[in-house]
């Protein structure tokens, strides 16, 4: 019993300590561990590849903020390999001020590595103020609603959206949100426009968006780091890149992690319930010394 | 370890902000006002530069297109909230904002959110063709089903939870529990991806420890 009475009352550092180690272990000392690929990461990447190469557009929307730009990076630097090696038009925007920049340095990185020119193979046009106009915008003239590009170029002299004049032209609306942003590309351009869309997710917001895959509203989406891990192991497989990514490299650690956690979880409930039989417990259940 | 300066200053400002772990310190409060400031310095310059001197500034001044003068006007009218005597005026461009919001939104919402989404609880005959898949089988289909209609009637309040309304709101709520326990999950996954995140740029980019 005083061991399970020093579980309850536990310091919380203590917790910290040891999932800190649990993650830390695990990327130091690296090892395979298998996972498998969703049937929602599997249906964004069949729907990109079934894209015939130079025809309709791919359109990532970057609307998130940096405090989830780990989860959320990792998978537009997938979708972009993807699109890249496959030939597919890609054109990056976004709804968030932020949102820009962090794309924009996710594109310029990936279109280098990849050998694609701006303009011709792809176009960043950065941000728009005004969420639900700029997506209706969109769908009525796309050059209209982006008169230039984030460097300030004439949208009208880029050779790429020469042949794009609004969602018709768009293969895939991709948007990776940290937010409910995701609903009002669904309510606007998939309701009114009847727009392919899809979506990346913080797995925060992935639950919510389940019920709109089951309808079809959506046709894909990744959850999180593990849909950017699903995505990099689908682009390794299919030959699209030689080597998985920062996602797949820190599901290791997740893991472990979440092995950690629900063990944590498992003897934070004995705890409770020894102290409870014991009848000693203050207001929020914790076991009294 | 790294010679570029900048990742040193990530570094230690990253550190700075988990030493709130072990408890609240000068060290974390200087990072957290620091992130602070400069979000919304960046935000200003950026709505500054994409939003207020293109469609603003040279719209008016530029392009002489004087209609933009009323949104400019109707956005100033805000600013009224600071001025008690005149502050009721703040409220026409909310009132604007609203119905227009409420009158664009409404039927692509409850088409997308209602509609939409009581079409994926209907049974079909294709259900029967692969009753076992996961998204559009008939055993997912009769459980969504089950779990939306039992989940409502645990909302309903206009009768005593009693009988049949008890049982089918008491396997509501057990659906209303599993959805909880799935969002949990989900959000432990979230935060300690944001951790393995930093941890990834200090023992890479920082320390090299990992190459």
């Amino acid at each position: 019993m005083d061991f399970l009475k020093k579980l309850g009352s536990l310091d919380r550092r203590v917790v910290y300590l040891v999932l800190a180690v649990s993650v830390i272990v695990p990327l130091v000392f690296s090892f395979n561990l298998r996972h498998y690929v969703d049937r929602s990461t599997q249906r964004l990447f069949d729907h990109i590849e079934a894209v015939p190469p130079g025809g309709k557009a791919v359109l990532i929307s970057f609307d998130y903020d940096p405090q989830v730009a780990a989860e959320l990076d990792p998978m537009a630097e997938a979708v972009l390999r993807h699109c890249f090696a496959r030939g597919i038009p890609v054109i990056g925007m976004s709804l968030y001020p932020i949102g820009a920049s962090l794309g924009e340095r996710i594109f310029t990185r990936v279109a280098q590595e990849c050998g694609k020119r701006h303009g011709v193979d792809y176009c960043y046009m950065g941000y728009r103020p005004g969420y639900t106009i700029v997506i209706m915008g969109l769908g009525e003239n796309m050059r209209g609603t982006f008169r230039t590009d984030h460097y300030g170029t004439p949208a009208d002299s880029l050779p790429l959206l020469r042949n794009i004049r609004n969602y018709d032209d768009v293969a895939l609306l991709l948007d990776l949100a940290g937010s409910q942003v995701v609903t009002t590309w669904i309510v606007y351009a998939g309701v009114q426009y009847h727009a392919t869309v899809a979506a990346g997710l913080t797995a925060v917001s992935a639950p919510d968006y389940y019920p709109y895959l089951q309808t079809g509203q959506l046709v894909g989406q990744l959850g999180g780091m593990k849909g950017a891990a699903e995505y990099e192991q689908l682009n390794v497989e299919r030959g699209y890149h030689p080597r998985k990514g920062l996602a797949s490299r820190a599901m290791n650690a997740i893991s472990v992690s979440h092995i950690v956690t629900m063990l944590l979880i498992i003897m934070g409930n004995i705890a409770f319930l020894a102290a409870r039989r014991a009848g000693k417990r203050d207001g929020e259940g914790r076991a009294i010394q | 370890m790294t010679t570029n300066p900048w990742v040193w200053l990530a570094a230690i400002l990253t550190l700075c902000i988990y030493t709130y772990l072990y408890k609240d310190n000068p060290f974390y409060k200087f990072a957290e006002h620091l992130f602070t400031g400069l979000a919304v310095g960046y935000t200003i310059a950026i709505y500054w530069h994409n939003a207020v001197q293109p469609y603003v500034i040279q719209g008016i001044f530029r392009a002489h297109d004087w209609v933009l003068l009323v949104p400019l006007g109707l956005g100033l009218l805000y600013l009224t909230r600071f001025i008690p005597k005149i502050g009721y005026l703040m409220l026409i461009p909310i009132a604007i904002s609203l119905g227009a919001g409420s009158g664009v939104g409404l039927p692509r919402s409850l088409e997308a959110n209602i509609v939409k989404q009581m079409q994926g609880t209907l049974l079909t005959p294709a259900m029967l063709q692969h009753p076992f898949d996961p998204y559009n089988g008939l055993v997912v289909g009769l459980l969504v089903l089950a779990g939306v209609v039992c989940t409502i009637s645990y909302f309903f309040f206009s009768r005593e939870h009693t009988g049949a309304l008890r049982v089918s709101s008491r396997i509501g709520i057990w659906f209303v529990m599993i959805g909880f326990g799935a969002s949990f999950g989900y959000t432990v996954m979230a935060r300690l991806s944001l951790f393995i995140s930093r941890m990834q740029f200090l023992m890479t980019d920082w320390i090299h420890i990992i190459k």
